[in-house]
């Protein structure tokens, strides 16, 4: 009987897997069709865009402007001199990391190399299993040194020009409905910047990524 | 949200609209027919890429195993354009060479 609840429990659970990944994908599929992102926060409804022409062109001038402005501070350092002060100050090698991620990088393709061969040649289940996870443990290890890497770096004036060009992006992207009308969701980046609402900048900032390609 | 872009894209019916919109370009997939975005350039690209595994399976250059995992997509997927890259006429030579030296050998 017991047996029985239990496998009619993972039934519903898996069902219910099925359903939320249904709707997942019917959402993407909804998200796919036009360059906007719709969603409810807090019973208002939010959108993001992706960027016209002009404000494209707003976001260069002020990546420029926020760049020329890092530089002049002598006080943020660029990404080669914070190398440089950590091997200097023994806390940590960066081009030591980056061999290191060079070389799980090739043999992370070797052995997908291999596997794609085994499965060409219709090799065993368990020599695929083999390089299968094999090619798991090193994604591991480079997504470790990676994120390694990025937490010592994190301060870095590339970095910063990063998070204001993903901020002002964000910022220029996100409508919220207002009497059926699409109207920006802040005024200036300012307001934007000081919203304590952190749910919904997270939100708006991780769709924003989704939609547009950016770099610094 | 690659994992969601994977599945949905791996789905007959997303690959079947695919192919015809490749062969009627009066078939579009999105509403926009320029300035692409990220998800959906990633959209397309996973598309095309199950469109040749598939492609692949039928023309059993690959057993339907390969669909199993994403490691094994990527890995046969891999394997196949590294195999692209390299010219055919290369090996043809470095054989004749083989015999070649072997014979000399003798």
């Amino acid at each position: 009987m017991e047996l029985k609840e239990g496998l009619k429990s993972n039934e519903a659970q898996e069902l219910a897997k099925k359903f939320e990944e249904d709707y997942k994908l019917s959402q993407l599929t909804e998200q796919l069709k036009d360059n906007k992102i719709e969603f409810i926060h807090q019973e208002k409804t939010y959108r993001v865009r992706l960027l016209t022409s002009s404000e494209k062109e707003e976001l260069h001038f002020l990546r420029i402007k926020k760049y020329t402005q890092l530089l002049k501070d002598k006080d943020i350092l660029l990404e080669k001199d914070f190398k440089q002060l950590l091997k200097e100050r023994n806390i940590i090698d960066i081009d030591k990391l980056d061999e290191e991620i060079e070389r799980l990088n090739v043999l992370w393709k070797d052995t997908n190399l291999k596997l794609g061969e085994a499965l060409s040649k219709n090799y065993t289940d368990d020599i695929l299993k083999s390089y299968e996870s094999q090619i798991k443990q090193i994604k591991e290890q480079i997504d470790t040194i990676i994120i390694q890497k990025s937490s010592f770096l994190e301060d870095s004036l590339e970095n910063q020009l990063l998070n204001y060009v993903s901020q002002y992006l964000t910022y220029l992207s996100l409508e919220c409905k207002n009497n059926d009308v699409w109207v920006r969701a802040f005024d200036t980046l300012e307001n934007f910047a000081n919203c304590n609402d952190e749910q919904l900048v997270n939100k708006a900032a991780k769709y924003t990524l989704y939609l547009q390609y950016f770099g610094i | 949200m690659e994992q969601l872009i994977r599945k949905l894209a791996k789905k007959q019916y997303n690959l079947n609209i695919f192919s015809i919109a490749k062969e009627f370009p009066s078939i579009n997939l999105f509403r926009n027919t320029i300035d692409f975005s990220r998800i959906q350039m990633d959209y397309l690209m996973y598309l095309y890429f199950y469109d040749s595994l598939k492609s692949d399976i039928h023309l059993d250059k690959v057993t339907e195993r390969v669909l199993n995992s994403e490691i094994y997509e990527d890995a046969y997927y891999m394997y196949k354009n590294e195999n692209k890259k390299q010219p055919k006429s290369e090996n043809k030579k470095h054989d004749v060479f083989l015999v070649f030296d072997n014979s000399r050998k003798k």
